[in-house]
């Protein structure tokens, strides 16, 4: 349009016509009131209005832009502007077009029959359409995480944190969270047993199954039994009652995927207590990766800022790596190290601990250290920043002696990925005598050894392939893990036994090795127990019936022995139990499940329930009855029993040993990780998990190589190019990742990617591309130290990355505070550069908040609120995937990720910030902001849509009516955070992906279809994945808006309860799934008008703050805590800005 | 040159050019035709567009002909006897198959099981799956063809709407003249509106009862308010209904004052109120739903720890107004 066409003569006559849009005619005849007013080309009545209003009232000072105008005057006009507007105003015109379109597809419609199919007999106590919470147990990498599992007419759909945990407290990860999705995985064994033959694999019946493995164990020679880490009283007696069945003939492997195992050094299994820490010190590896979902809880303690002003505090991070962690993105002082100096470094603080407390450490490496240092601080040889112009060797050293001598204890960690492989051994070493000169052994630092869990017998599973591939062994059980995609050479091993047999969910790598093959069930279909720290203990129990036709790998193990003749009382159930075996066929329900009552073979159920009623119970020290004592153990799932804490094993340092020189700053050296969101690998057929965005890069769906943006550069390479990585012999193809903060000369890669073609399911083959392999494990196979070389092979790959910017650039977006500033001025820096913008006029006056929006939502009742700290936060992603979970959130996969239309309703912000004079962002500053819809009480996305689709409910939450949303998505454009997520295609229904996208994500499409019958078990398994959907939110179709609602259906839930039983509830009755999730509890939720809320006591702190409040005025329902770091205060930081304000232009990666 | 126009002079050509086209002269004698055309189409329109965008009226067959005719009407059983979740949450149900055979099983009542329907209601319950138009349908149940379907977005529940006092038939109509269910109401958006526009309940814990009117989005309401209603207490007691919808008299046969819940393990006073118990119900024979307050005390118990309130006082006193219904038939538990 163009600003001087003219409009009509204004008259009262001629402004009434209903018309909205101008005719040919009127364009050209001239005006001249309308050519000085800012025509609009969908309203010229508001343009005549104001121009009107200008020549009647004489308001030559009212300008369409509401700053700088008094109150009265924006009141005035708007009221003028409400009696003089013609009656078609923009909506009134969408809702007659509405109803064109309406008459034009009424003839489609059609009653759509449905079926409703009643239980037989309604369980005591359920009520249809109320969800019904089951504790129970899942594992993930072998650890027992404790849950509560929400069942909706049978079927998990929701898997949260059992509140009654004393160590967990209601959280849950990332994986625990998505192993929902993994329970309706149709990639799953279906069928039964497998055998293999010369063709492949044959269907065989569980009683030959059982024949042949039986025939096989009674046959002599020695058994390999290769399982997961064993905790639980249950599952150890099994194991202890299977080695002594077979008479010794039993070797048992436990082949343990924890990263953070490899802390212990040998000490056995160590427990990290850094809640009891004031600081914490990394020496690579990955802390916050790394440890356990219990490790991590105590790190939202140990994180949290306590006290206000002087008293102020909060524990300590010091992190030396050389590829940006997790953890050195939360660091409060991180310093670069190249990864093969992190055991130089670690010995560097241990001397001067040593020196400052009177005591030694071992000559030779104090020589080696000596030798390297050449006369100069260590820190400067090593080349590493200073910190307050300080070593920051020295500073390191002398924080942790401060703390010593103040009575207080640290923790030292460090884990043998990510440095050089060489090193490993010392920098454990250094770790280990660091904690012990520090006196944290005992204290932040403790042995795990409990009477229940320790099979005293077993040995690494390392130590089974080697008997094994020394053919010592005659058959071999491996349950439920994965050797040969985790260790080189395991195929081969295996291979030289006799009789393999394999209990997996899958056809696994190692699945594929076997003879046998039996499938397993997940663990929210079996019984079970665990032990996630001596005497804590959860219980297992199954929450729906086996989908299909598998058994438990314990009761495998049972029935294996029985076949062989055994006839412990064990195994072995002689008389039949008729009620069980009556609930047993009940479950079955038609389906080919095997039985255990039916074949004489003590069912695993009644084993568990035997130990618990014999040994926990004589543990737990009660009174109650066996059936009350079993029945409260299982609707509480948690018991605490006391048991005792195992001594730590004595720390013996490597006497004359020698520090190898470092590596010329030019050779590049590679580091492997376990990927942060995939952890071993087992999970890779998630889509939950695939769509992820990892911590750090928040790259999804794919593996990378990392590198600092100078290697880049210097080696003439460009981001997303694939390029060949070679370590000694074995090279890999990797597309390539800039990632700041990484030390130059330092490539990172993550292990638990690249599964083979068809070994984890057809989600992680949709990872596999022919032009390169994700899979570094190969490169773990070869020894030779870190030193790798890359070169460019010409093909591109471009990875999908979910953050385009990743910089603040001078806004005040994630605010962060130092915590000597804090002390003095808890809110300053933030009101400082906060100011509140929108309070002041063009006028330079006062008008309080004037706003254009004609109400404000001030509500009685409830009105809900979270606060998010950025202090607790990890990014760890727990919260996005229980958000995905609760909200029936689609996949959308890697391509449509790649257009930005990911459709996440939470995401996790990381922004980097840097000292003005870095252009490589190498010592960076990193933030993580978990951003959701803000429920702004002045939307703007509520002004903009013209059907009326968003608006606040009375509980002052911005709601979404997805049947009037129309699609035009003015709403997510006028979104200041880009919290709205268009549904591009109806995600539900397409099979093959998006057009043009070759990526098969029919798995996916069958997630989220809900028409259909769903009438039976047996139709609901053909299709498992719409049995995860959570029935009360819903499906979202195509052309549709979307976003995040404070999980309105949980508000819902809990208000009925409010008002069948018409009681106020109380705060914290009600939650969100992020918040409820979050396993530093960084998020809080509740009801702002609740002035004793949890939430209220967050927002009242003084460096809270809301988004973008300052500069639009949104007023939004979410208050964010700025990051208060632990750190020395710098010049930069004493400058009202960020440092970041100079900013590196975004293009230059 | 002159050329003629070839054309003989046609009136109808020359008065077009004059006042623009024209309808045909035989059009225009019987224009009557055109009018009734119009009409009627507009008629039907109307008369299809009413009905285009809702279900009411929907009435399918069921694989069982269950008659609400006979066993609410004639045999003047409660809604809830059967459909008991409807005052516990959301959805009202379908009753459990377990209800069905609670009076028609060959063990219990075996009422009328020489009826084909009858037979072919035991048939599915003992042989566990049937076939209808050649689909298999398991699980030992009748699944049977849904009347009423709200779309994926609405919520409702019935609880509250039974808790309020609405009567079933106010949305569903007179059930128990119905041989076969139809929807008697449009179930939409509108409907739900007109309703509470005319009541005072509004939803929310919010609405203070005082206001004068409520919002929806941008759209003002009145509240009409309802004249036997405090304002202060928007949350109706429980209300005893007949079939009609009507309050009834208080119960007879409802105990004075119910028992304290009594949580024991002691064998004799389980005994004693177990007989008790097994008295009260020879005296009221045919009860047609067992009143949580008639149960012996150690199944109170478990109701009370059912609907114990949130802030763990007693809820007891509403036991004398609460029904334990079907799915607790004593037979459930008693086989």
């Amino acid at each position: 349009m163009t600003d001087s066409s003219p409009m009509p003569t204004p008259s009262p006559a001629q402004a009434a016509p209903r018309r909205v849009w101008r005719a040919p005619e009127e364009r050209v005849v001239a005006d001249a009131t309308g050519a000085a007013a800012r025509a609009d080309e969908f309203a010229p009545e508001v343009a005549r209005a104001i121009a009107d209003l200008r020549t009647a009232h004489g308001h030559s000072n009212v300008s369409c832009q509401t700053e700088g105008n008094s109150d009265d005057a924006i009141n005035e006009l708007r009221r003028e502007l409400t009696t003089s507007l013609p009656a078609v105003n923009r909506r009134g015109f969408m809702q007659l077009t509405g109803a064109a379109a309406v008459f034009a597809l009424a003839g489609c419609y059609k009653k759509h029959p449905d079926t409703i199919v009643p239980y037989a007999h309604q369980p005591e106590g359920r009520t249809l359409g109320k969800a019904v919470y089951f504790s129970s147990t899942v594992r993930d990498a072998g650890r027992a995480i404790p849950v509560m599992v929400k069942t909706y007419d049978g079927r998990p759909i929701k898997i949260e944190g059992n509140p009654d945990h004393p160590l967990t407290r209601g959280s849950a990860d990332v994986r625990t969270q998505a192993s929902l999705l993994n329970l309706y995985d149709p990639d799953r064994l279906q069928d039964g047993p497998k055998k293999k033959t010369e063709q492949g694999y044959a269907n065989v019946a569980w009683s030959e199954l059982d024949a042949a493995v039986g025939a096989a164990l009674k046959s002599g020679g020695r058994i390999g039994l290769i399982t997961g880490p064993i905790d639980g009283p249950a599952n150890a007696a099994l194991i202890s009652a299977f080695s002594k069945a077979f008479g010794g003939q039993v070797l048992h492997g436990v082949h343990d995927t924890r990263p953070d195992l490899a802390f212990s050094a040998g000490r056995g299994a160590l427990v990290r207590l850094v809640d009891k820490a004031a600081a914490l010190v990394t020496f690579g590896g990955d802390y916050l990766a790394d440890i356990g979902l219990e490790e991590l809880v105590a790190y939202g303690d140990f994180r949290r800022l306590r006290g206000v002003g002087k008293d102020a505090d909060l524990g300590q991070v010091i992190s030396f790596e050389a590829a940006l962690s997790q953890t050195g993105s939360a660091a409060d002082l991180r310093v670069r190290v190249a990864p093969d100096r992190l055991a130089h470094a670690a010995w560097g603080v241990a001397e001067l601990v040593a020196k400052a407390t009177g005591q030694q450490i071992p000559a030779g490496i104090a020589a080696s250290l000596a030798k390297i240092a050449g006369g100069k601080a260590l820190g400067e040889a090593l080349g590493l920043m200073k910190i307050a112009g300080q070593d920051a060797l020295g500073f390191t050293a002398e924080r942790l002696v401060a703390l010593k001598k103040a009575g207080k204890f640290s923790l030292v960690y460090a884990s043998s990925h990510s440095t050089a492989r060489t090193n490993a051994p010392l920098l454990l070493a250094a770790v280990h005598a660091l904690n012990a000169l520090l006196g944290n052994e005992g204290v932040t630092v403790v042995g795990a050894a409990s009477d229940t869990t320790i099979d005293a017998n077993a040995v690494p599973a390392a130590a089974v392939l080697a008997a094994a591939a020394k053919g010592e062994l005659g058959t071999l059980i491996i349950s439920n893990v994965n050797p040969v995609f985790d260790v080189p050479g395991a195929a081969e091993a295996i291979a030289k036994v006799k009789t393999v047999v394999v209990l997996a969910d899958r056809l696994t790598e190692t699945a594929r090795v076997a003879h046998f093959v039996a499938p397993t069930l997940h663990d929210l279909e079996s019984w079970g127990d665990g032990e996630l720290r001596p005497g804590v203990l959860s219980l297992q129990q199954p929450c729906i019936a086996p989908l299909w036709d598998a058994r438990a790998k314990e009761e495998s193990l049972l029935a294996f022995a029985v076949a062989a003749g055994v006839t412990a009382p064990e195994f072995v159930q002689a008389k039949p139990d008729a009620k069980e075996q009556k609930t047993a066929n009940a479950i079955a329900s038609g389906k080919p499940l095997w039985i255990a009552v039916n074949h004489g073979v003590l069912s695993w159920q009644r084993f568990v329930q035997r130990v618990w009623q014999s040994t926990v119970k004589a543990q737990a020290k009660t009174v109650a009855d066996d059936r009350a004592f079993w029945n409260s153990a299982l609707a509480r799932g948690v018991l605490v029993v006391p048991a005792k804490v195992g001594a730590l094993s004595a720390l013996t340092l490597p006497a004359d040993v020698a520090l190898a020189a470092p590596v010329a700053d030019t050779e590049l050296q590679l580091v492997i990780s376990p990927s942060r969101v995939m952890g071993d690998g087992t999970w890779l057929n998630s889509a939950w998990l695939q769509e992820l965005p990892d911590p750090v890069s928040k790259v999804t769906w794919d593996n990378y190589l990392a590198m600092a943006f100078s290697d880049i550069q210097r080696l003439g390479l460009a981001p997303n190019d694939v390029v060949e990585l070679k370590l000694g012999t074995v090279s890999v193809k990797l597309p390539v990742h800039v990632q700041e903060g990484q030390h130059p000369g330092t490539l990172q890669t993550f292990s638990g990617w690249g599964r083979a073609r068809d070994c984890a399911g057809e989600i992680a083959n949709a990872g596999l591309d022919p032009n390169f392999s994700i899979d570094v494990k190969p490169l773990l196979a070869n020894g030779a130290g870190g030193v790798a070389s890359i070169s460019k092979t010409g093909a591109t790959h471009v990875l999908a990355n979910v953050q385009g910017h990743n910089r603040m650039h001078g806004r005040d977006i994630a605010l962060d505070d130092v915590l000597d500033l804090h002390r003095t001025d808890a809110g300053g820096k933030i009101r400082h550069a906060h100011r509140a913008l929108w309070g002041t006029g063009t006028d330079g006056k006062e008008h309080g908040r004037l706003s254009v929006f004609g109400k404000t939502h001030d509500v009685v009742g409830h009105k809900w609120g979270m606060s998010v700290d950025l202090g607790s936060c990890t990014g760890c992603n727990a919260c996005v995937v229980a958000c995905n979970a609760e909200n029936n959130i689609p996949v959308v996969g890697r391509d449509e990720v790649r257009r930005g239309r990911e459709m996440h309703w939470l995401r996790i912000d990381r922004y980097y910030s840097s000292a003005q004079d870095d252009q490589d962002m190498l010592d960076v500053d990193v933030i993580q902001q978990p951003v959701m819809c803000q429920q702004c009480d002045n939307a703007p996305c509520e002004e903009a849509c013209p059907a009326m689709a968003t608006m606040h409910n009375d509980e002052g939450i911005n709601v979404m009516v997805y049947n009037r949303c129309i699609g035009t998505r003015y709403c997510s454009n006028n979104c200041p955070y880009k919290a709205r997520r268009f549904n591009w295609y109806e995600y539900g229904k397409y099979r093959f992906g998006p057009q043009g996208s070759s990526d098969a994500f029919g798995r996916i499409a069958k997630n989220l279809i809900t028409g259909g019958a769903t009438s039976s078990q047996a139709e609901l398994s053909k299709h498992p994945l719409e049995m995860a959907l959570n029935p009360e939110v819903t499906v979202r179709s195509r052309g549709v808006m979307e976003k995040c609602n404070f999980c309105l259906q949980r508000t819902r839930d809990i208000r009925e309860r409010e008002k069948t039983t018409n009681h106020a509830i109380r705060d914290g009755e009600i939650t969100t799934a992020c918040a409820q999730t979050c396993p530093t509890k960084a998020i809080t939720f509740g009801d702002l008008n609740d002035e004793k809320s949890a939430v209220n006591v967050q927002i009242a702190h003084a460096h809270g703050y809301k988004l973008l409040d300052s500069v639009l005025n949104t007023r939004p329902a979410v208050t964010y805590l700025a990051k208060i770091r632990n750190r020395p205060v710098t010049a930069a930081d004493e400058s009202a800005g960020h440092g970041d304000a100079a900013a590196k232009p975004e293009g230059a990666h | 040159m002159f050329v003629s126009d070839p054309r003989p002079p046609d009136a109808t050509v020359a008065k077009e050019a004059l006042e623009g086209p024209q309808l045909p002269v035989w059009l225009l004698k019987r224009f009557w035709i055109f009018a009734l055309i119009l009409a009627l189409g507009a008629v039907s329109f109307l008369v299809w567009f009413r009905g285009a965008f809702d279900d009411k009226g929907y009435a399918p067959l069921q694989p069982i002909a269950f008659s609400h005719q006979l066993h609410a009407g004639e045999m003047k059983m409660d809604c809830a006897f059967c459909h008991f979740n409807a005052e516990r949450g959301k959805h009202a149900g379908v009753p459990p198959m377990s209800v069905c055979l609670g009076c028609h099983g060959p063990d219990k009542g075996a009422v009328q099981n020489k009826s084909p329907q009858i037979a072919k209601l035991l048939d599915i319950a003992a042989k566990g799956s049937y076939v209808e138009n050649g689909v298999l349908h398991e699980g030992g149940v009748v699944h049977w063809n849904r009347v009423h379907k709200l779309p994926d977005h609405v919520y409702f529940s019935h609880q509250w709407h039974v808790k309020a006092g609405v009567a079933c038939q106010t949305c569903h109509g007179a059930v128990e003249e119905m041989a076969v269910v139809r929807q008697h109401s449009t179930l939409s958006m509108g409907w739900c509106l007109d309703c509470h526009r005319k009541s005072n309940y509004v939803g929310g814990v919010t609405f203070d009862g005082l206001a004068t009117n409520f919002t929806v989005g941008t759209a003002n309401y009145d509240v009409v308010r309802h004249p036997t209603r405090t304002p202060t207490d928007p949350v109706v007691t429980f209300t005893d209904r007949d079939v009609a919808g009507n309050a009834k008299a208080a119960d007879a046969h409802a105990p004075a004052a119910p028992a304290a819940p009594v949580a024991t393990n002691d064998a004799d006073k389980r005994a004693s109120t177990h007989s008790a118990f097994i008295e009260q119900l020879k005296n009221n024979q045919g009860l047609p739903r067992w009143r949580i307050a008639d149960l012996p005390a150690t199944h109170q118990q478990v109701y009370y720890d059912l609907y114990k309130k949130s802030d763990g006082t007693l809820a007891f006193d509403d036991f004398s107004k609460t029904f334990m219904n079907a799915p607790t038939h004593c037979s459930t538990c008693h086989q």
